[in-house]
């Protein structure tokens, strides 16, 4: 039977406003037609376009880390960070992303084509260690990197070691253990050495909680990316782990 | 673009609800020109139905493994009879599903409901 790209969207998407958006800009008024094919090119661009929204998204929260790689120096290196929320994704935002390409990997599987290497499994697409961070939107995973890869993190020729992976799982690690053992006054003591204008010192530790909370997702966070970009590359989890 | 009603069904993801519109279909549900007729409809609503009833009946003896049959499991009864409940439990989830699911399905193609869920 006849139906239009539209009406396959909706029988599937989970995200159809995201989607209708891509789909549109490649299609135009084809998307409402029932008797137009979607062809292999249709795909094509699909993916593409919908791979240049993820990569939108990701650069608006990328951050360059330019000296060292502990977050003190990150946030010096940045005249504009307010506060440290603004490192860390929302993972709201995240989740919608990659269920967005979930199905588009699957829609495109299911309309007999091949999902692009693209999308089937973007961390391989080479790349600089920090490109591939920016395709995956979480900022907070430049800091280890940048600690153990130093200039390399930039360089498209460099491909992760094993003993990258070890060294990057300490650090990882440590910075665990570092945000579990984090008191008030250590923020305190960074924000106002920054002189990053805060709230009171009452209202700081009232919002305490709150932002430990907010700081474990985002470990939580970095974990699961690592993870993923370690077996994505085809490389072990780190031993300690 | 040209679609079987099978093909289409599979993009709801409801991968029981593809078993039962395939085993009511047949052939035409594959063929890409076919298009459901109030009949099949009602054909395939039937079945959901009476798959529902089914579940809702099943004795919960019925989920027990080979191994639980033979009384080779070691979990105690109260663990196998939750186990069992579970099972169950998923079962009627996964028809309800189906239900709702079809009843999406042909509303977004613009297909009309079965006959039998309509209100007189």
């Amino acid at each position: 039977m006849d139906v239009s790209t539209r009406t396959l969207l909706t029988l599937q998407a989970p995200n159809i406003f995201l989607m209708e958006d891509v789909f549109v800009r490649v299609l135009g008024d084809k998307f409402d037609d029932p008797h137009y094919t979607l062809s292999e090119a249709d795909i094509v661009a699909i993916e593409g376009e919908f791979y240049r929204l993820i990569s939108i998204h990701a650069r608006k929260r990328l951050h360059h880390f330019t000296a060292t790689g502990d977050v003190l120096a990150y946030a010096q290196s940045d005249p504009d960070l307010s506060n440290f929320e603004s490192l860390m994704l929302r993972r709201a935002e995240r989740e919608e992303l990659t269920s967005a390409m979930d199905f588009l990997r699957e829609f495109v599987s299911m309309m007999g084509h091949t999902p692009s290497e693209m999308l089937n499994d973007y961390v391989c697409m080479g790349g600089s260690m920090e490109m591939v961070i920016d395709r995956i939107g979480n900022s907070i995973l430049l800091i280890p990197m940048q600690s153990v890869l130093g200039t390399s993190m930039r360089d498209a020729n460099y491909r992760l070691t094993q003993a990258d992976v070890e060294e990057l799982g300490r650090h990882i690690l440590t910075m665990q253990l570092h945000q579990l053992d984090q008191q008030p006054g250590d923020m305190l003591a960074i924000l106002d050495a920054l002189g990053i204008e805060r709230e009171s010192d009452e209202e700081f530790l009232a919002n305490w909680p709150a932002f430990c909370k907010t700081s474990q997702d985002s470990m939580d966070m970095l974990v699961d990316d690592f993870l993923y970009i370690v077996r994505a590359l085809g490389l072990k989890l780190p031993a300690e782990w | 673009m040209k679609l079987s009603i099978s093909h289409l069904i599979a993009l709801t993801g409801n991968w029981y609800l593809v078993d039962i519109v395939e085993e009511v279909l047949g052939d035409v549900g594959i063929d890409v020109e076919y298009t459901p007729t109030q009949g099949d409809i009602d054909a395939i609503a039937d079945v959901i139905l009476q798959k529902h009833v089914e579940v809702l009946n099943k004795p919960l003896n019925d989920y027990a493994t080979p191994d639980d049959r033979l009384g080779v499991s070691k979990d105690a009864d109260a663990v196998i009879l939750a186990h069992w409940q579970a099972k169950q439990a998923q079962d009627v989830k996964d028809m309800d599903w189906a239900l709702r699911d079809f009843s999406d399905f042909l509303c977004k193609l613009g297909l009309p409901q079965p006959r039998q869920w309509r209100r007189s």
